[in-house]
């Protein structure tokens, strides 16, 4: 299954003949486009194909399942590879409406390919230690990105994000060595095997804890989000797309498949952490959205709060709660980092994005705000608009579960979402003009807005086409919790001894 | 089956240093504390590979039979080391440009600045 | 059936698209175009009301058949008759703002698309047959309610109105949410027919309290009852139509609608009569109470209509209690045509005055004889004088509050004395209204802005009146209206109405209240209406918007409690929590953790040997050496002991690879922090205590030590091998057979784990990227500045150790040694210790200290190659290998071992592809030591760190060097430092 290596390979070989090519020119920007174009082919085809016949797996260099490393695409990491293309795709679109090409940043674009490198192995691979390998090519990646057009004013931001995460990394590679110490080995099917073997001795547990902070800290549980808010809007637009949308759900993802494939299905202390610490993730996040008066600060307080949704999801870990994050996911990419487009443009016209210094978009760019009313009520979960129905799931869980206080945080949290969000509509939409009147409209910005409406579109039709997308989350939730075919996929050996929750429904 | 003591110690005393240097203000200081964490991490992965007393190095050739090291650690801590090198760099020059842009290599006196209102 | 009904709901949407682009072509004509949709719909349902087939199932189109989401229909009669109002109200209200909103007016378009969006929502939230569907459009009317409210959104007070209006609606809906989801469970379905007509669970009936109380919660808030009332009256800042569509007839009646619609469900509650009895009626007297004190017209109309939706709601709560609500309709229709013909008056008042403050109006009954008409007529029936559907309306009202009371003394006589208050109080509130706006001389103000009303404009009011009127005497057949809607359950047998009903206890307790309201109002009216209008305790509004606006300051304290905008706190927060956790643990399972270790433990030994123990002492004294040292150079040197006795270790462990990479890569980077150090010398900066509070060095202490404690223990435990045989034997195994080498590590590295070291190195090659891309960058305050003329060569030339002939000779032939050994370790790499990572740190360390003592600048000529190029290639030809194989249908990364055979003088030479894999990486390694150690050199140096091309390639075109390029060091005053 050769496909598999395609979602990392080819974002690698693009951004390296990028880098060949040096200077930005239009032919260079054609030419990522098309590539990222081909990646996002290539994903719905892994989708499809995971879709109809469950895990696809490549022994990498033809050593069997034990002794090399395994990729391994199921429907879930084709969900995710497709949802990074698509994000990459319109972040690519963006930046060549941002600018013209000259006056780009040569390494930018190769940079954004080689974090989709990073961020794609770490769908893909089916080895802890290749997942590290993974973070670090997306941290080291981002590093870059973050410092590459930061000013002499925000560098010095870029070090919240650093010095987190390279203690993350550190510990990350702890975890690894006592895994390895503990399965003696690293494929996730056969850590599986032993796990199960290992079920009651109390190292299984601690190990679960280690990776429990070190993947919380990448997605932004509560209290490991700090790095987020403090770096995140000093990135240029696009990157800041890409990263709101890709960088943390590497980590929920990763939570997924740790805690729904990896670890058996018996350790509640973790369970209960994640879902108190997604509780306190909502409430903290969208109060410190709520208190911001820029517009990329407010959303990427937002980041973490709707974070705080996916692992809540986590946390009830049932298979219902596991679809729910799923479509939550699915809907929160697109919405996200279109949001940080539109948030992208406002910079754009105004030259800030201080919600005191804007105002009179609705008049001016209709279009804009069109787009932004409906990601942003759909961020707040008005139905039918895409951000509901995962909230929807997720509330039918509580309620099933009887989680009252839970509940309650996720609709204080969705309540706190809209203030938020009208914060921003009023200041830059409602608002009248800003003394002096509009800034001519700059270059671009039509292009750019056009960007923004296309992925509103695709978001409404995830809204409203959500059977369709209802039914890939379910399955894709089942394939994750389905420990014993999982383990069969892989190793071709039947684990009927694998313990699952699947059986329990 | 054994438990080696002495890399126990050692990676914890040198741990505990870096966490103690990386909490500190000073640029420098942090980068030594970070370079001594990468090197404590590489130790406890060698540990993982178990007592080696009474073997040889993974190195087949002549000791073929004999019993040998696990190889594995060893290859994970190479890539380690090569990667953290990356990152060392990548610090050295990030802590570079705070200090010319900000004229100080105190995190302190940097952070300082978001408190008179300087975010980005 | 099904396709009409559901094109009847889209309709308006349909033709709400439309709009903008009309509104842009016809300006104020739009309204006439806009016009069609809600009469087509009133057509299509009236005859669907005709021939309705006789309870006909419930239509349904599956959406989400998983979760029992569908788009299915119910138009019973409940159903219809409030779609039927929406659509004949809205062709009212369209009409009415089709001559409203004139020239003067902006956003034609949008406005219709709103409203008509609006009615689409409306229509399918009375007519869904399932909870869901319900839900859904039921927010999406608030939605699009937002916006109409703050249609003229440029003043604050409409953004804010609109603001209050979603939150409200939207916190109460959520609360809905939640009550659906109950009652899905409850059922096991969401479809209405199911819910109507399922038995409840015994054992769930508490659960149906519950989701009566979410879902109250809801209607409450969309009905604008206590305690949500307050956003009704802010919500007046819309445009009238809006006001008289949304806000008296349609909208929040909603909450009125869905009492009704889950009457029968929740029937047989015993929270149901006194709740709603509570919240209905106490909102009923409420609004009355807040009216009487209103003097803009739109805040007293919004405040009798809060209070007649706390009548409709409370009417529902007797149904339990046994008295029947088949006259539930009665009452709606009045209200719907008096209300939405009083909204249009003051409308009309507002648009030809100029005002609506009842102290600055009067002598309009002359001025629009029209209008006063209709005002008259619509005031009437709020007073409930007898020819209108008023007195209708409050006649049976008192008969079904003297009926109940009879049956219920208690409960009965709070309905009845609430009733005859409120009604005391609307007649004087209508008497007011008509005495202050119509009657007397015209005021001044009026007289300044007056221009008259077209009569288009007036024409819709005055068709409501009639309507009121006209229902009014012929009671019998505004009576027949409730049978025709009627729904089995809730209304009775079919009873006729009567204009004139003879002397009856009701007639007499109404001529009662006129009196007393007649009375009152001459009281009141000798007081001068003062007083504010909202007193304090009940100005909830004024406490929202305080809310809302607090909550940012919250917010704000929030961040700073947990320390979110601290960076400098965030390590210690993340340590400190990862430490408790774990730890924590670790504490609470102590035994079976100790159990783990039993007899396992090396201690100190001659058999272990007592080298080891001597190697941990040295590291500490290295450790306190770096932490108590005062100078950054002594401590580097502490530092380079460490990772000195660390490769030591990679000896003990027969790691010879690691020992030979540890001593290089150490080298490397302590080469860079070196540069580093040198900068920050050269500005004067020098290691100095940290000036810090006991506190948080004690709260390091700690923390450090945890750390050490956790490390170490957790090392402890994770090394017992749980499991054998591991992965690192099996490589063993196959290393020579199936690799092809007998170094195990490198045939990991290599082989086995070759997706590794390709991502291992593409890592440094981005790290390198991002190294370069911090040496140029923007001034955040001014434009670049032009970049001046690159430097002569020998200007750039930096020769870091100065140029003594000896050492430059030495060196050079230094050069050729190392490299030569770094091409021997290369080639036996996959054999033994060496390959191409330590080859290629060989090769860069003798190119880089060769560039030192020669000049980086004559290097640079010399190499002639771009670096990073080098680095891409190699990564390129990592890559190639690994693809190779995808050409012969192998696996990704799959080597092939072939010889050439009998090559003279060197025999067979082993040519496979590991080897070109491994050349990647050395030229990986090469190019990017190169890249990343010069650059540095040249700038800290002052010079600049890129050639003029080079930042063409590395640096958007408005970034200059981070380094003002000034006179550059002396060699030999910095040379000291590297010597």
């Amino acid at each position: 299954m050769n496909l598999t290596v395609l979602p990392v390979l080819l974002p690698m070989l693009t951004g390296l003949i990028a880098l060949l090519w040096s200077r930005p020119t239009a032919g260079r920007r054609t030419a990522i486009v098309a590539s990222t174009l081909g990646q996002l082919g290539v994903a719905l085809f892994l989708g499809a194909l995971s879709y109809a016949q469950g895990p696809l797996v490549l022994p990498v260099g033809g050593w069997g399942t034990t002794l090399g490393i395994v990729l391994v695409v199921d429907l879930l990491s084709a969900i995710m590879l497709a949802l990074s293309s698509f994000t990459a795709l319109a972040c690519v679109l963006y930046a060549c409406a941002e600018k013209p090409a000259a006056a780009e940043h040569p390494l930018q674009l190769p940079l954004t390919q080689f974090l989709v490198v990073g961020v794609n192995l770490a769908f893909v691979t089916g080895d802890m230690f290749n997942l590290f390998v993974a973070f670090e090519v997306m941290l080291v990646t981002s590093y870059a990105l973050l410092t590459l057009e930061s000013d002499n004013r925000n560098v010095r931001h870029a070090w919240s994000y650093l010095g987190l995460n390279l203690v993350g990394s550190a510990l990350f590679l702890l975890g690894c060595g006592y895994a390895y110490g503990l399965f003696g080995t690293l494929n996730f099917a056969e850590m599986a095997l032993q796990a199960d073997a290992l079920a009651g001795d109390p190292r299984l547990v601690l190990l679960a804890l280690v990776f429990l902070v070190v993947f919380g800290l990448k997605a932004g549980v509560f209290p490991f989000y700090y790095w987020l808010p403090e770096s995140y809007p000093i990135l240029p637009g696009p990157v800041a797309a890409f990263f709101s949308g890709m960088l943390t759900k590497v980590g929920v993802y990763v939570l997924l498949r740790v805690f729904g494939t990896v670890f058996p299905p018996s350790l509640p202390l973790v369970y209960e952490l994640l879902a108190w610490g997604a509780g306190l993730t909502m409430v903290f996040g969208v109060l410190g959205a709520v208190a911001q008066s820029r517009v990329q600060h407010i959303l990427s307080y937002h980041i973490v709060s709707q974070i705080g949704f996916m692992v809540l999801a986590i946390g009830f870990h049932t298979p219902l709660a596991f679809t729910a994050a799923i479509l939550y996911i699915i809907h929160h990419i697109v919405v996200k980092s279109s949001l940080f487009l539109v948030g992208g443009t406002v910079r754009h016209v105004f030259g800030t994005d201080r919600l005191d210094a804007t105002g009179g978009l609705w008049r001016v760019a209709p279009w804009l705000g069109v787009a932004f009313l409906i990601q942003a009520m759909s961020l707040a979960g008005l139905p039918p608009l895409s951000g509901f129905w995962g909230k929807y799931l997720i509330l039918v869980e509580g309620v099933g579960e009887e989680r009252w206080v839970l509940l309650a945080a996720a609709i204080v949290a969705s309540i706190l979402t809209l203030v938020s969000m009208l914060k921003i509509w009023l200041a830059c939409f409602w608002a009248p003009a800003p003394e002096g009147g509009m800034p001519a409209s700059r270059p671009g910005t039509r292009r750019m807005t056009s960007v923004v409406v296309g992925m509103t579109a695709v978001s409404l039709v995830i809204g409203l086409g959500v059977n369709f997308f209802y039914g890939v989350a379910d399955r894709a939730a089942r394939q994750v919790l389905d420990r014993p075919s999982y383990i069969e996929a892989v190793t071709g050996r039947p684990a009927p001894g694998a313990e699952t929750i699947l059986s329990l429904r | 089956m054994s438990v080696q003591l002495d890399m126990a110690i050692v990676v914890g005393l040198m741990t505990g240093a870096a966490v103690y240097l990386i909490l500190q203000k000073n640029f420098v200081r942090i980068l030594f504390g970070f370079i001594l964490l990468s090197n404590a991490v590489n130790l406890a992965l060698l540990a993982v590979a178990g007592d080696p007393s009474g073997k040889t190095a993974p190195v087949l050739g002549d000791a073929v039979g004999r019993p040998m090291v696990d190889p594995l650690p060893q290859a994970l801590i190479l890539t380690a080391i090569v990667i953290g090198f990356g990152v060392t760099a990548y610090l050295v020059f990030l802590f570079y440009r705070m200090f010319v842009d900000h004229d100080t290599a105190d995190l302190e006196e940097l952070t300082a600045e978001d408190e008179k209102g300087g975010k980005p | 059936m099904a396709t009409l009904l559901l094109t009847t709901i889209l309709l308006p949407a349909i033709f709400a698209l439309a709009m903008p682009w009309l509104g842009r072509r016809l300006g104020p004509a739009t309204g006439w175009v806009a016009l069609l949709a809600p009469v087509a719909v009133c057509v299509s349902l009236i005859g669907m009301l005709l021939n309705r087939p006789e309870e006909g199932a419930p239509i349904m189109i599956e959406w989400i058949p998983a979760l029992g989401i569908n788009v299915s229909l119910l138009p019973d009669g409940l159903g219809l008759f409030y779609a039927l109002v929406v659509s004949g109200v809205g062709v009212a209200v369209v009409a009415y703002a089709a001559s409203y909103l004139d020239g003067h007016a902006r956003d034609h378009g949008p406005f219709y698309a709103y409203l008509l969006l609006f009615m689409s929502a409306m229509l399918g939230t009375v007519l869904s047959g399932n909870l869901m569907l319900l839900f859904v459009s039921w927010e999406l009317t608030g939605l699009v309610s937002f916006l109409l409210i703050g249609f003229l959104h440029e003043k604050k007070k409409s953004a804010y109105g609109a603001r209050m209006a979603l939150l409200t609606t939207g916190l109460t809906g959520l609360s809905l949410l939640v009550g659906c989801i109950m009652l899905g469970q409850i059922f096991g379905a969401y479809e209405l027919a199911v819910i109507l007509e399922a038995p409840v669970p015994a054992e769930k009936t508490a659960d149906l309290a519950w989701a009566f109380g979410f879902c109250l919660v809801g209607i409450l808030g969309k009905s604008a009852q206590f305690p949500f009332f307050y956003w009704l009256p802010n919500a007046m800042a819309a445009p009238t139509p809006v006001s008289a569509y949304l806000h008296s007839a349609t909208m929040v009646k909603l909450g009125v609608f869905l009492t009704a619609r889950l009457l029968p469900c929740f029937n047989g509650l015993a929270e149901w009569t006194p709740v709603l009895l509570g919240f209905g009626f106490g909102t009923m007297v409420l609004g009355a109470f807040l009216a009487v004190r209103a003097h803009d017209l739109k805040a007293l109309l919004a405040y009798t209509t809060v209070s007649q939706l706390g009548l409709l709601i409370g009417y529902y709560g007797l149904f339990a209690a046994g008295v029947p609500v088949q006259w539930d309709y009665v009452h709606i229709l009045n209200h719907v045509f008096y209300k939405a013909g009083l909204f249009m008056v003051v409308g009309i008042i507002d648009h030809s005055t100029g005002g609506r403050d009842l102290r600055q109006l009067g002598g309009l009954g002359r001025l629009m004889p029209w209008t006063a008409a209709a005002a008259g007529v619509g005031l009437a029936a709020m007073a409930g004088l007898p020819l209108t559907t008023g007195f209708l309306s409050k006649e049976l009202l008192l008969k079904t509050a003297f009926d109940f009371q009879a049956t219920s003394p208690v409960w009965g006589a709070w309905v009845l004395g609430a009733v005859v208050f409120a009604a005391i109080l609307k007649v004087t509130i209508a008497w007011r209204f008509f005495r202050f706006a119509f009657l007397g001389s015209a005021s001044p103000s009026v007289t300044a802005h007056w221009h008259a009303p077209s009569f288009a404009l007036q024409a819709a009011p005055v068709g409501l009146a009639a309507a009121t009127l006209g229902f009014g005497i012929a009671a019998g057949s505004f009576g027949r209206i409730g049978d025709l809607f009627a729904i089995t359950g809730v209304h009775a047998a079919p009873a006729t109405l009567y204009m004139w009903h003879g002397v009856t206890r009701e007639l007499l307790v109404s001529v009662g209240i006129v009196a007393l309201g007649m009375a009152l109002y001459a009281l009141l009216n000798r007081r001068g209406w003062s007083g504010v209008p909202v007193p304090r305790w009940l100005a909830f509004d004024a406490g929202f918007e305080r809310g809302v606006e607090g909550i940012p300051a919250f917010g704000r304290l929030t961040i700073r409690a947990t320390q979110a905008d601290r960076p400098l706190h965030f390590q210690p927060v993340v340590l400190g929590v990862t430490l408790v956790l774990t730890l924590g643990w670790c504490v609470y399972e102590q035994e079976a953790l100790r159990n783990v270790l039993t007899g396992l433990l090396l201690l100190p030994s001659e058999a272990y040997g007592w080298h080891r123990y001597f190697v941990v002492l040295m590291a500490a004294g290295a450790l306190v050496a770096l932490l108590r040292a005062r100078g950054w150079v002594t401590q580097l040197l502490a530092l380079s002991v460490l990772g000195f006795l660390v490769s030591f270790y990679f000896v003990l462990a027969k790691a010879p690879d690691l020992a030979l990479t540890q001593i290089l890569v150490e080298t490397a980077s302590l080469l860079l922090v070196l540069m580093l150090i040198m900068r920050l010398r050269k500005a004067g900066q020098r290691d100095r205590p940290a000036n810090e509070s006991v506190g948080s060095k004690g709260i390091r202490l700690i923390l450090a030590v945890l750390a050490g404690a956790g490390a170490a223990g957790g090392l402890l435990v994770f090394q017992v091998p749980t499991v054998a045989p591991r992965l690192g034997d099996l490589l063993l195994e196959n290393s020579l057979t199936g690799a092809k080498g007998a170094n195990a590590v490198n045939t990991t590295l290599i082989d086995f784990r070759g997706m590794d070291t390709m991502f291992e190195i593409l890592v440094l090659l981005v790290a390198t990227l991002g190294c370069l891309g911090l040496l140029m960058r923007k001034q955040a305050d001014r434009p670049p500045r032009p970049c001046p003329a690159p430097e002569s060569a020998d200007a750039r030339e930096v020769t870091p150790v100065g140029d003594s002939f000896i050492l430059t000779t030495v060196v050079s032939g230094l050069f050729f040694v190392i490299n030569i050994f770094a091409l021997y370790l290369f080639f036996r790499g996959h054999n033994a210790p060496g390959g191409g990572f330590i080859a290629g740190l060989c090769t860069a360390i003798s190119f880089v200290m060769l560039g030192f003592v020669q000049g980086i600048e004559r290097l640079h000529r010399l190499l002639r190659v771009e670096p990073v190029r080098l680095a891409v290639v190699g990564l390129l030809l990592a890559a190639a290998t690994g693809t190779l194989p995808l050409v012969f249908g192998d696996a990704f990364l799959q080597h092939y071992h072939p010889y050439l055979k009998n090559v003279p003088l060197l025999g067979d030479v082993y040519i496979g592809t590991p080897v070109f894999f491994d050349l990647g990486v050395y030229l990986v390694v090469v190019g990017i030591t190169l890249k990343i150690v010069f650059p540095l050199v040249k700038s800290i140096y002052g010079f600049r760190a890129f050639l003029l091309d080079e930042e063409r390639a590395y640096a958007a075109p408005d970034e200059e060097p981070v380094e003002p390029t000034a006179a550059p060091v002396r060699p030999e005053s910095s040379g000291g430092n590297l010597r």
